[in-house]
């Protein structure tokens, strides 16, 4: 009888046990990461009696949580990317708004800039117009550097972001690492522990949002979790910190490495996916390279304008000076540097500038110039060098190891600015004229007179063409040039009426027409030239030059290639982002699916539960009855 | 088995799909409001760099239209004073016309050199005329300084050869000045071959007409006339600078003498021993041409031997302000070809302008039409989301139990 009641209560005491844990179910069903468990029941051993096994109840063998592997590693990834995809798009859609606005954009200066410029060709010896040059000159250095100083204020951000990640993945890495201490200590009693396992989950998870992770499961239920490419951050119930530490070569900029090394490295570039891993490439694919772009922009803009500026005449009748400051490429010896070396940088060639930065190391006897976004690098014993542009000098050796870096356009859009102040210092005339004799009687013209240089200038006296049937030799016309060397110039009016362009020293010139023996041209410096306006058309033709990014790229064209670099990455980012929001979706609903509470499913439990339990408890009150009726036969 | 869903899951996918249609409606909520179809360059990378070019392009075409206008009101300035100079310049040859007369004596012929002289003042002042800014239109580079100074019967030029261009198009310049010396200096004298004079005759030999063709042979050139006995025949001989004779002949008064590509025909009766000059010619200053009719206006004395060489000096004036007044009208035809330039360009910058601007509208503009059925079909998707959550969330197997 004793067997009868044993099976009744077995069953009663499993099946409140099976009640609890859906009730704990319920209870849950808001809980994130939670996994639903359910309770496995299996027949007790039976008795042999003789007659065969009888059975003797009921009882739980395990409490199981629904669990895949599967599906919490492809959540995991999933988090990863799209916390990483949706702090992108965030990123590079504020710093696109930013560059194409017409209100903060470089596009219209710019042009007001080159309209200014128009405006002192069509009325040179003007000072309220070329005041006005001047300040529009100073309003496209405000927005220079209003464009330079909001995207360092990104890298400033990239930095705090960096710092902050870093903080939560260390915290979080360390609650892994007791979770895997308390799950090792739990396992020893044979059952999951799942609660704690789904808590180790969601940690792990969260972690993900922060960093790509992958994740190593030990036999004794520790999982171990790797960031990068295969570093460790959580062995057992050990955690390694991070560290955001200052770059050694650039301390504008925070890089992140293994804590407790004393010398940390940048682990930042191995690192992908999560917050941490786009800011960096946030930092590395859209700020540096539209900053740097921009500097290209700067010193374009600087060094062509100044190099015109130079060939032209002022209204004082001096030479033109530098219109915008000159500005260096910046050089930083690594902090780590044992020597006194000095090197130097220069632009030699704006068309060339690619807006990279580059390295240059010693090891002794040799200098390794790399590009540091393509990696290039060349070697030489130097002491000069060219790369895109750039000329690079060591003044003085440094000690072997010592490595510098070599940012040429980096910070240049921050540093443009106006050298002049005086209007009449604009060079808006040309330092030399022609004029045709008054006597000339052919039809032969001197034009298109050009300066190339000003070395030769301003000329010691008049130069004076003079055309000669037989200049070179009996025969052979051309002109006789006094005042200069370089002449005679060969010149036959009968073939070459179209025009013959001519250099002499520093200056080149078109002669056509036909010129009659005697007929002469001078070319002289240009006193009082205050009405002359050609070289500040040559100022206003620089705007559509392309003078940049191998001569193909006009300033404009540079900053749309900006603006469409970003455009594009902006573009991409947030197509990115949907997929992978979408992608992320679809992973948490086959996760939630799979080990998700429905309470529906547990409502049904319930009562399948509760029948079996009214079903158990009649059955202990039918053995009482058959019991009853046992005693009442035998009370004699 | 049957796929699972757990009841979190439905909730939170019902809220998702909900804040999914919410942002769908709040960008065109936002694209109507702006009525732009590109709110940020990532919406349309292309698009955007389009825009910025576009833009670029508009503020340029607005530019070279200012300059346009600018160019136009310089060279209406231009062609006005060169007007000016013009009628100026035919009133002197009316003058000298009538001084050159057989009627006008000395007294007559001194009152016309008289006005004339006060004509060249006109002249010096027109070359002188300032624009708006206070610059001399015709003094080449040097325009803040005064180009033309008279002293006595010469005018001085101090500016030079420099000529303003303004940009009117991309890579298209017009010229708003022309120099002092290209107006005023630069003139060809003579028949623009050669120039004659005459001085020391005795006889009455007048120059008629003097023509060049362009195989006209340049050299200095002299008509001397022969007549050994008064019964001869006058014969005569032209001699180039290297006294080689080129051409030899017999007289007859208004019978054209014709060497070395040159045409000219004598009146009058020549005596032994006279002699023609012909110079081929350099340049002669407008003011030069005018102060030499003064001056041979004052030294009339109404002898016949004076008047023949007035009136050849006068024929000889006459030609240099033919050539004077033709070079000025052809700089105002020089001009007005630069303004028809002027015109047409300004006519194409602002067809491009209305170009760019469909294009740039065309690029940057919603279509309001699309826009506001996207907007509607949006509210209803919203609508039916909300429903449907609300509905959903309220079905659970516990309202039974």
């Amino acid at each position: 009888m004793a067997d009868v009641l044993g099976i009744g209560t077995s069953a009663l005491l499993s099946l409140q046990r099976a009640i609890a844990t859906t009730g704990q179910n319920i209870a849950n069903v808001n809980t994130e990461g939670y996994s639903r468990q359910s309770v496995e029941f299996t027949a007790r051993t039976p008795r042999n009696v003789g007659v065969g096994f009888i059975g003797s109840g009921v009882q739980i063998r395990n409490i199981e949580r629904s669990f895949d592997q599967f599906l919490t590693d492809d959540l995991r990834d999933r988090t990863s990317s799209a916390a990483g995809a949706s702090t992108l798009a965030d990123l590079t859609g504020r710093i696109n708004t930013l560059l194409a606005d017409s209100d903060t954009g470089l596009g219209p200066v710019l042009d007001n800039f080159f309209a200014a410029v128009q405006d002192v060709a069509n009325n040179p010896g003007s000072i309220p117009e070329r005041q006005v040059l001047i300040g529009q000159g100073q309003v496209l250095a405000e927005r220079f550097s209003f464009l330079d100083e909001r995207l360092s204020a990104f890298d400033r951000e990239v930095n705090q972001r960096l710092t902050d990640s870093v903080s939560q993945i260390n915290a979080l890495a360390q609650n892994i690492a007791s979770l895997n201490e308390q799950i090792v200590d739990a396992k020893q009693t044979g059952f999951e522990p799942n609660d704690l396992l789904d808590t180790r989950d969601q940690v792990v998870l969260e972690l993900a949002e922060l960093v790509g992770v992958t994740s190593v499961e030990q036999d004794d239920g520790a999982l171990n979790i790797f960031i990068g490419n295969g570093q460790s951050l959580v062995i057992g119930n050990s955690a390694s910190q991070l560290s955001a530490f200052t770059d050694p070569d650039d301390v504008t900029r925070v890089n992140v490495g293994i804590a407790g090394v004393s010398n940390p490295t940048d682990v930042g570039r191995f690192l992908s996916g999560g917050e941490l891993g786009a800011a960096l490439q946030f930092r590395n694919s859209v700020v540096d390279p539209a900053r740097a772009q921009l500097g290209v922009v700067a010193v374009g803009v600087t060094e062509t304008f100044n190099a015109q500026q130079a060939l032209g005449l002022d209204l004082n009748g001096d030479l033109g000076g530098d219109f915008f400051r000159s500005i260096e490429p910046a050089v930083a010896g690594s902090a780590q540097n044992t020597g006194a070396g000095i090197i130097t940088a220069s632009i030699d060639d704006v068309s060339q500038l690619t807006g990279a930065s580059y390295t240059i190391s010693f090891d002794g006897t040799d200098y390794t110039i790399t590009n540091n976004g393509t990696n290039a690098s060349q070697t030489g014993a130097g002491p000069n060098f060219t790369v895109d542009g750039v000329g690079i000098s060591v003044a003085t050796a440094p000690a072997a190891g010592d490595s510098f870096l070599i940012e040429p356009v980096t910070t240049a859009a921050g540093l443009f600015s106006v050298e002049l102040s005086d209007p009449r210092l604009i060079a808006a005339a040309s330092p030399i004229r022609s004029s045709a004799s008054i006597a000339n009687a052919g039809s032969g013209e001197l034009g298109n007179l050009a300066v190339n240089s000003t070395a030769g200038l301003p000329l010691p006296g008049d130069v004076t063409l003079t055309f000669n049937p037989d200049a070179l030799g009996a025969g052979i016309p051309g002109f006789d040039v006094v005042g200069i060397a370089g002449g005679p110039i060969a010149f036959d009016p009968s073939t070459d009426s179209g025009g013959v362009s001519a250099t002499l020293g520093d200056f080149s010139f078109e002669l056509t027409g036909a010129p009659v023996s005697g007929d002469s041209f001078t070319i002289q410096n240009n006193l009082d030239g205050s009405g002359d306006n050609r070289n500040a058309l040559a100022l206003a033709g620089i705007q559509r030059e392309p003078n940049l990014l191998g001569g193909t790229a006009s300033f404009q064209d540079a900053y749309a290639t900006i603006v469409g670099d970003v455009a594009v990455r902006g573009q991409q980012a947030s197509s990115l982002a949907s997929t992978e929001g979408a992608f992320l979706d679809q992973a948490l609903a086959a996760r939630n699916g799979a080990q998700g509470v429905n309470l529906d499913e547990e409502a049904a439990n319930l009562l399948r539960y509760q029948q079996a339990y009214s079903a158990a408890a009649q059955f202990i009150a039918v053995a009482d009855e058959v019991f009853q009726v046992l005693l009442n036969a035998t009370r004699r | 088995m049957v796929e699972r869903i757990s009841t979190l899951q439905i909730f939170q996918s019902g809220v998702s799909t909900i804040l999914a249609r919410q942002t769908e409606l709040a960008r065109t909520q936002q694209e109507l409001a702006t009525g732009r179809s590109i709110l940020s360059p990532s919406d349309d990378p292309t698009g955007a760099i389009q825009i910025l070019d576009i833009e670029e392009d508009l503020r340029q075409v607005d530019q070279f239209q200012r300059n346009s206008s600018l160019a136009e009101s310089q060279l209406s300035l231009e062609d006005t004073t060169l007007s000016n100079v013009v009628s100026v310049l035919q009133r002197v040859r009316e003058l000298t016309v009538q001084a050159n007369n057989a009627t006008s004596g000395p007294e007559q012929r001194s009152a016309i050199a008289q006005e004339i002289d006060s004509r060249l003042d006109e002249l010096l002042d027109l070359a002188n005329t300032r624009d708006a800014n206070d610059e001399f239109i015709f003094a080449g580079f040097q325009a803040t300084s005064q180009p033309f100074t008279r002293s006595g019967a010469t005018v001085n030029y101090a500016g030079d050869d420099g000529q303003r261009f303004v940009q009117i198009a991309a890579g298209s310049q017009v010229a708003v000045r022309d120099s002092g010396s290209r107006v005023f200096l630069a003139v060809p004298a003579g028949n623009g071959s050669f120039d004659f004079s005459v001085s020391g005759n005795t006889g009455s030999v007048v120059v008629d007409s003097a023509t060049a063709t362009t195989s006209f042979i340049r050299d200095d050139y002299t008509i001397n006339f022969i007549q050994a006995l008064p019964t001869d025949p006058i014969t005569y001989e032209v001699v180039d600078s290297s006294a080689t004779v080129v051409s030899t002949g017999t007289f007859q008064s208004g019978e054209a003498i014709t060497f070395a590509g040159a045409t000219v025909v004598l009146e009058g009766e020549p005596a032994d021993g006279d002699s023609v000059e012909i110079q081929s010619t350099a340049n002669q200053s407008i003011f030069e041409t005018v102060s030499e009719i003064v001056e041979t206006l004052r030294s009339s004395t109404g002898e016949e031997a004076n008047n023949a060489e007035v009136n050849n000096a006068l024929g000889s004036g006459l030609l240099n302000l033919d050539q004077a007044i033709g070079n000025v009208v052809e700089v105002q035809a020089e001009i007005g070809a630069r303004l028809n330039r002027i015109d047409s360009q300004q006519e194409i910058n602002s067809e491009f302008n209305l170009q760019l601007q469909t294009t740039l509208s065309n690029v940057q503009d919603l279509d309001y039409t699309e826009a506001i059925s996207r907007l509607n079909l949006q509210l209803v998707a919203l609508q039916a989301a909300q429903q449907t959550f609300v509905q959903t969330q309220s079905l659970s197997l516990f309202n039974f139990i």
